[in-house]
């Protein structure tokens, strides 16, 4: 699949506001908020919102650019909100220079597998993208474009869910947040041998 | 390359910045050194807040993992070898991993038998794979505790092919 392949949801280009960002946000841990046309944390601890116009998936993606690169920020997908609060997120560990894929359980964060080493810049844009059981990391370093730098395989949580963005501390950036359902093309192969009977 | 199956426990993430707390597979901890041998691993959760996991690497990083604490190499590297010609005291302690894993002694009975010399490792694994729980967090004791709903585990035969020799 390529990747991403639904639009961008929001890029930030208007007055100071928030937190949330705007109408379209809420807040979950602290905020986010509109600072000079990009997103920022509102707190010097975590601050994550969610997308509130929709929920997507199953199948989904989500993704952003790192404007300002500081300690982390990242993204979740198929996510259900507090008290609940299961999904899979991607985290930029941007001060170790790693991504990690994570499945979120009750709001405690289990890591699936390795870490993912990724030096990171100004303007590198991140990604996940859930399809059945595969989760995967997305990376953009404006050179090559999206690639693919990392998947796993869990099936706890297959629904559709909230995008949540967030951003450690107050110096970091984000900018340009998209994401959306992915629809999945049929198998063209089993198409065709049912043309055939 | 050399492979290795290994039962390992979860470990508590300190300092990660992230927004909850976290909890990763120990054998994380040794990504690099695997990484570096141009090794792979992969795992899968099971009971008992374990996991299972395959790993490719040199037979001298096996050998590290072979000795860290906490780590039990398994006694078969492949899913289809038998456990037939395993030591009385080897297949006990794969009992008793099993029962301090959380399974019941009726369970183990009823899926595995008297003699776990009459499976595979596969049985043994797919066994250990039946269920997991999900995880919780005690903020006042700031602890993890792995003992809610019962959720599925992926299966090995996943991670087995993840992880080619």
């Amino acid at each position: 699949m390529p990747f991403p392949t639904t639009p961008i949801l929001d890029n930030f280009n208007r007055g100071d506001e928030g937190p949330p960002p705007s109408a379209s946000w809420t807040d979950v841990v602290n905020g986010l908020e509109v600072n000079t046309n990009e997103c920022a944390g509102d707190t010097v601890g975590t601050n994550r919102s969610y997308w509130n116009i929709r929920t997507f998936g199953g199948n989904c993606e989500g993704y952003y650019t790192i404007s300002v690169h500081d300690v982390g920020s990242g993204i979740y997908a198929r996510q259900t909100l507090p008290p609940m609060d299961d999904g899979y997120f991607v985290n930029a560990s941007e001060w170790q220079d790693k991504v990690m894929i994570y499945r979120n359980d009750n709001g405690v964060d289990t890591k699936l597998g390795a870490d993912i080493n990724q030096v990171f810049a100004n303007g590198d844009k991140v990604g996940i993208q859930c399809i059945g059981s595969s989760i995967s990391a997305w990376f953009d370093d404006g050179g090559a474009g999206w690639g693919s730098i990392g998947t796993r395989t869990d099936d706890t949580y297959s629904a559709a869910g909230s995008l949540i963005l967030y951003i450690e501390a107050q110096t970091g950036r984000a900018d340009d947040f998209g994401g959306g359902t992915i629809r999945v093309p049929r198998n063209p192969a089993a198409y065709n041998t049912l043309a055939v009977y | 390359m050399p492979i290795g199956w290994y039962i390992v426990p979860y470990v508590r993430e300190i300092g990660s910045y992230l927004p909850g707390p976290s909890r990763q597979c120990a054998m994380n901890i040794y990504t690099d050194t695997i990484y570096s041998a141009g090794g792979w691993w992969a795992e899968t959760e099971v009971l008992g807040n374990r996991a299972i996991a395959k790993v490719r690497a040199t037979t001298t990083v096996l050998t590290t993992l072979n000795g860290v604490a906490g780590f039990k190499r398994l006694p078969k590297d492949r899913l289809d070898d038998s456990l037939a010609d395993l030591p009385l005291a080897v297949k006990q302690a794969l009992k008793d991993e099993l029962l301090d894993m959380g399974y019941t002694g009726t369970e183990i009975q009823d899926r595995l038998g008297e003699d776990l010399g009459a499976h595979t490792l596969r049985d043994v694994l797919k066994f250990m794979t039946t269920r997991r729980l999900k995880p919780r967090y005690d903020s006042g004791e700031d602890e993890i505790i792995v003992d809610g709903a019962i959720q599925l585990c992926r299966s090995v035969e996943s991670v087995d092919l993840e992880v080619v020799e």
